[in-house]
Parts: C-alpha cells; sequence; structure tokens
C-alpha cells in the first residue's frame, strides 16, 4: 500500500512539473515534421602559458616533429609511438592517444590541423570532449617565445565535473608544465625541470566559448538505413554540392581517401581542402573527416580550419524516432573576432543555418528516396 | 687622514639619520612588449627624475619568479607595477614593499590593496564614462554589462549610482564564473540597446572577447569599452586612458609618494578620452554623430 502512495507521489510531482505532460505528448503525437532548429554556446576549459626556449622555430619545430622527444605525460599512451612518428608535424597527420588519469581513460585521435615555424594547431577527437591545442612559435632574442594553449570541450555532464572537482584538471596542467619544462630543459642544460616548476602552475586556466548551431529534421526511414544512405560516397558528392561545398566530392574519391571513408571503425580522419560557398563568398576551409558507421551517435564528424583562423566541428548525430530516425547536424565553430580581413565571413556566416538546412534536407530527400 | 676618517664617519651618520639623502632605489616592473605598456612605461621615464632599474617580464611566469626571488631579497623603495602580471609580481613576492600600479585591472581580484599600495584604476569615473556614452550613442537608453563582484563590484556600484543622475538605465548582470558568461548574455541582449565592456579580468579576456563580441555584432548591440586595448580589438567606441596620459600621472604620483605627501594607500581615478573605431563602425554600418567625430579620436 505504501509502495502505491509513493509511486502515486511520484507521479503526481512528475505531472505536475511538467514532465508528465511532455510524456503524453510524446506518446501520442505524430512525428513533428519540418526543421527544428537550436543555437547555443559550447564551453570550452583552456590552459595556456608562454615560456621562452633557447632554440630558433625551425630547430623546435623540428624536435617536435618526433613526438617520442617531448610527449612523456605519466598515464599517455601514443600506440604507434614506438613506429617513430618524423614528419607527423603535416597537414592531416593523426595518431591515436589514450590517457589514463585517475581512474578515467580518455582514447581518441590527435590530428595536425595546421603546421609551420610559426604555428601548430592540433585536434583531439574524442565523441564525448574534443580538445584544440594552439602551439605558437615566436622568434625572440634569446630564442623561441612558445606560447600553448590547450582548450578541452567541457559539456554539463557527470564526467566533466568529476574532472574539475576531483583535480584531476590541477594535475593534468601541472604535468603539462613538466612536459614543457622538458622542453626548455633539452635545449637549455643550465634549466632543471624540477626547478622550474618548484612554484606552482606555471600558465593560467581560461574559459572559451564556441558558437553552436543545431538543425535536425525526422526521416521516415530506420537508423541503419539513415547512415548507410548517407555515408554513400555518391549521396554525400550530391548533397555536399547543393550545399554548395566545393572539393570535397573529389577528394573523397581518391583512392586513400575512399579506403579510410570505406574502412570506417580506425577513425583516421581524411584531410581535404574543401571552398565553403556562402552567401556569395567562398570561404577556404581545410577539412578533416572522420567516419564511423557503427556507431549512431558519431557516425560522420567533420572538424575544420576555416580561413586558416578558426577551428570548427560538423557532425551529424543519428537517433531512433517513432520508428523512423532524428538526424542532427551540430555545427559548432570558434567565434569569430573583429578582424578586417574576417569581417565579409562575419557577416556572411549568418546564412549557416539556411546552408545546413540545405544538407539535412537533401538528406532526408535521399533517405526516404524522393530523389 | 684623521680629518678624511671623520668626515666619512660623519657623512655615514648623516645617511643613516636623513635617508632621503640617498637616491631612493625605484624599482619599474613592466608586464609585457605590449606596446600600450611599453608606452607608458615611456611616458613615466619621460616625466620621472629620480633614477630607476627596470624589468620586463615580457608576459613570461618565469621572469616573474625571477624577479620575485630578487626583490625578495632586496625590497625596493617603491615598485612601480606596469600591467596585469607585474600587479601580480608585486602581490605574490613584494607583499611588504611600497607599490604604485598603473594600467593593471586585476587589482580587486588580487586584493592588491593595503596602506603601502597606491595605484591609478584602470577605469575612468563612472560619470565620465556615462557622459561618453551619451556623446557617442545619443539614443541608447538601457545600458548593460557584465560583472564579477569580486572583481569589478566597486565600479559598477559607482556607474549605478551615475547611470540614475544621467538619466540611462543600467542593467549589470553578475557572474561568479566565467563559464555564466554565455547565459548571462543571452538574459542581457535583449534589454538593451548598448553593451558597457568593462576592462574586467574576470569576465573580458582575449578568449572571451570573440565569443561577446559575435554575440552583440549578430544581435546588433554595439559595444562601448574603457580600455584602449578592447577599443582597439573590436568595441565601436569608448572612454579611455592614452598610455602617455597614464605615464605622466604615474611618475607624478611616484614623486609624490617617494616624498611622502600622500599615505594610507590611494587609487587615483583619472579621467580619460572618448575614442572612435572607425574601423568597426563600417562594419556595423554606423556613423557617429558630429559631436562625436568632434570630439573623439579615432583608433587607427
Amino acid at each position: 500500500m505504501k509502495r502505491i502512495v509513493r509511486v502515486g507521489i511520484i507521479l503526481l510531482l512528475a505531472f505536475s512539473s511538467g514532465l508528465g505532460c511532455q510524456a503524453i505528448k510524446k506518446l501520442s503525437t505524430k512525428p513533428p515534421e519540418g526543421l527544428v532548429h537550436q543555437n547555443y554556446a559550447v564551453r570550452f576549459s583552456g590552459y595556456k602559458q608562454t615560456v621562452m626556449v633557447k632554440a630558433t622555430p625551425e630547430e623546435l619545430v623540428a624536435f617536435l616533429g618526433d613526438f617520442r622527444n617531448w610527449f612523456n605525460i605519466p598515464g599517455a599512451e601514443i600506440p604507434t609511438l614506438e613506429q617513430g612518428s618524423q614528419g607527423q608535424l603535416s597537414v592531416g597527420a593523426s595518431f591515436p592517444l589514450k590517457v589514463k588519469k585517475m581512474g578515467i581513460e580518455i582514447s581518441g585521435r590527435m590530428i595536425i590541423a595546421k603546421s609551420s615555424d610559426e604555428e601548430l594547431w592540433v585536434i583531439f577527437d574524442n565523441p564525448r570532449m574534443m580538445q584544440v591545442q594552439r602551439w605558437r612559435f615566436e622568434p625572440a632574442k634569446a630564442g623561441t617565445l612558445l606560447t600553448i594553449n590547450m582548450a578541452t570541450e567541457s559539456p554539463e555532464t557527470a564526467l566533466t565535473q568529476v574532472l574539475e572537482t576531483g583535480g584531476v584538471v590541477d594535475q593534468i596542467c601541472k604535468e603539462i608544465d613538466y612536459m614543457i619544462a622538458r622542453i626548455q630543459a633539452h635545449f637549455d642544460p643550465s634549466l632543471n625541470p624540477d626547478e622550474l616548476v618548484a612554484g606552482g602552475l606555471r600558465g593560467e586556466l581560461y574559459e572559451s566559448f564556441w558558437q553552436a548551431e543545431e538543425i535536425s529534421a525526422w526521416i521516415n526511414a530506420p537508423s541503419e538505413k539513415a547512415i548507410q544512405v548517407g555515408l554513400e560516397l555518391d549521396n554525400v558528392r550530391e548533397i555536399l554540392s547543393a550545399g554548395e561545398v566545393e572539393g570535397l566530392g573529389e577528394c573523397l574519391f581518391e583512392p586513400e581517401n575512399r579506403r579510410k571513408w570505406e574502412k570506417g571503425e580506425e577513425g583516421e580522419p581524411i584531410f581535404c581542402p574543401i571552398i565553403l560557398k556562402l552567401a556569395g563568398l567562398e570561404i577556404p576551409t581545410n577539412s578533416f573527416t572522420i567516419i564511423k558507421p557503427n556507431d549512431l551517435q558519431n557516425f560522420f564528424t567533420m572538424y575544420g580550419v576555416i580561413m586558416d583562423t578558426v577551428f570548427a566541428r560538423l557532425k551529424l548525430v543519428g537517433q531512433p524516432e517513432k520508428g523512423g530516425t532524428r538526424v542532427q547536424l551540430i555545427l559548432a565553430m570558434e567565434p569569430i573576432g573583429p578582424a578586417p580581413e574576417l569581417t565579409d565571413a562575419l557577416v556572411r556566416f549568418s546564412a549557416l543555418p539556411q546552408w545546413m538546412e540545405k544538407i539535412i534536407l537533401g538528406i532526408k530527400a535521399k533517405v526516404e528516396g524522393k530523389v | 687622514m684623521m680629518k678624511s676618517m671623520k668626515l666619512i664617519k660623519l657623512l655615514g651618520v648623516a645617511l643613516i639619520l636623513f635617508p632621503v639623502l640617498l637616491p631612493a632605489k625605484v624599482l619599474l616592473v613592466v608586464s609585457s612588449e605590449d606596446p600600450y605598456y611599453q608606452e607608458v612605461a615611456a611616458g613615466f621615464k619621460k616625466s620621472f627624475s629620480t633614477p630607476i632599474e627596470e624589468y620586463n617580464l615580457y608576459g613570461l611566469e618565469d621572469e616573474a619568479r625571477k624577479l620575485g626571488k630578487s626583490v625578495a631579497g632586496s625590497p625596493p623603495e617603491l615598485l612601480i607595477a606596469i600591467g596585469n602580471l607585474a600587479a601580480k609580481t608585486a602581490k605574490e613576492y613584494c607583499a611588504n614593499c611600497p607599490v604604485l600600479y598603473a594600467s593593471a585591472s586585476n587589482t580587486s581580484l588580487l586584493k592588491l590593496s593595503g596602506a603601502k599600495v597606491f595605484g591609478i584604476s584602470a577605469t575612468p569615473p563612472a560619470g565620465k564614462i556615462l557622459e561618453n556614452i551619451r556623446v557617442a550613442f545619443p539614443e541608447a537608453k538601457t545600458v548593460g554589462l557584465i560583472y564579477q563582484p569580486g572583481s569589478s563590484g566597486k565600479e559598477v556600484a559607482q556607474l549605478q549610482a551615475a547611470a540614475a543622475k544621467a538619466g540611462i538605465a543600467l542593467k549589470a548582470e553578475p557572474i561568479n564564473e566565467m563559464k555564466e558568461i554565455p547565459n548571462a548574455l543571452s538574459k542581457l541582449l535583449p534589454q538593451i540597446d548598448l553593451y558597457l565592456m568593462l576592462d574586467d579580468p574576470a569576465v573580458v579576456t582575449d578568449d572571451t572577447f570573440p565569443f561577446i563580441f559575435m554575440n552583440c555584432f549578430q544581435k546588433k548591440i554595439p559595444i562601448f569599452a574603457t580600455s584602449l586595448n578592447i577599443i582597439k580589438k573590436g568595441a565601436l567606441a569608448g572612454y579611455a586612458h592614452t598610455a602617455d596620459q597614464v605615464g605622466t600621472e604615474l611618475a607624478n604620483f611616484a614623486d609624490e609618494i617617494l616624498a611622502q605627501k600622500v599615505s594610507g594607500g590611494k587609487e587615483k581615478i583619472i579621467s580619460a578620452k572618448l575614442f572612435l573605431n572607425t574601423k568597426v563602425a563600417q562594419m556595423w554600418n554606423f556613423s557617429f554623430s558630429s559631436q562625436a567625430s568632434g570630439q573623439g579620436v579615432i583608433v587607427q
């Protein structure tokens, strides 16, 4: 009896808080037709520091090119490291990475997104939280001013809370400090890494936010079919050209890229320089596409460096809904500051939702066989 | 020989009794190579006649630590800190030194205060900020800002008092942590027609600025700032100190402190200039009134 009363109270509370109404709505209504739009901020938590390294930028970049020289964070593993990684700093190169800290294991893939004697940009692809790194090499009288900037996506999840409150972040920052101190000591043996890190964290923690635009549509097909049709190369080429993306289709058909696309699971990125046509403006973008056909939540992820300036991520996500599939296209990108050379792009980016609509409608039409 | 020995002894006693006869050890610490800080330092040196030792931290924590160890062993008679890193170094390594800071917006966060701490506020007078908003944006009725109470609560209280007098509605949205910025911004922007960007390091950084800027840009809310760096970064206009002006004021203030004409720790609030960012105005298709164009200095 007591149990029935308890259940009754819970139901009453649920209904009075509106949850019940939503549940009834879900049960009784047809799948919503048309497109659903949403926009929101994506939070990134970062750590950055600037140090002086007694080397020229060229010497430093050459040294960083072999990860065995410096990537030695306890708990981090690069499975391909022993094979040698010289030359991996070229754009599009990637390697898998696994980090285990205080019982939490995060694995993913590091992708070199931009590389020169002035800058190195790296993306860490992980389905739950991506990371972006910017390394800047600035020539100075005493060597090179090295600035490292690492920002990790921090969604409002239990894992983020554990990472932020359990001291994991501080520990990781400390290890980054050590890693950088060792790089400095390599070029200046008079420096002692232990002494360099002795006075507390050498860098600063910071926050940044990306803007996300999400558009979804309900597709009258089971998820497997949606993925299968959505990942068919011919369809992708057609859909993207309707969305006015140039260069991707041809690039994907190159044998090596086609192999990566079809192999999928290993998550090797497909690097393609593309042109995004937005409201009459051509926006050059370096894209890195990762296909995971067996993962409905992450079957298509495209990272990008837009106009050599900002990071972006485009994800296609599927979710079973009412006998069909809800397909969401989510674009998250760093906000563009008011640099004069980016003014046109800044104005044109307001057309992004329409551009995304075209793509998602293209997918819907293909999967439902309406074209 | 005996006579000269006596003379030396007398001189020694005189120097102990009247230390003012010795040149003061003044240490000028500049945070980085940032052109604004360098210009403040140049303005200071132009107007300050006492010999100084100068140290550039180049924006490096390592340099701050190196200097910190040295000043802890041999504290200066006055440490002049230009910029945030220099202010942080003074707080962490020279807690008992007399400190004079300028162009440092982090002093409230650092709790850099006390009987031996002097400074020039990074924020101009509240009344003048609002007066200049009126000149640049005569149509603005509701002005909004985001702030962290522990960092710029004092300035916001002054602005609120001044806004009531100026007939401007001021909506101030407090946050405790930076992660609250997106929510605060989406709550604030629909209610305002001008965003007032204070130089509050707990809100505006190189990393959060583009997000605030882009949101304001998309909603067509112009930004008015109180620091020259932020105006140059992308505000439409602002009321801010020039580096030369800060340098001169800093030199005068340092002279007063060394001559013991001021005591008890004091922060000076100095007036500033109206700046207009015409490049950003072009992006917004915005034209300044003839009054604003007449009074304002164009930033490059």
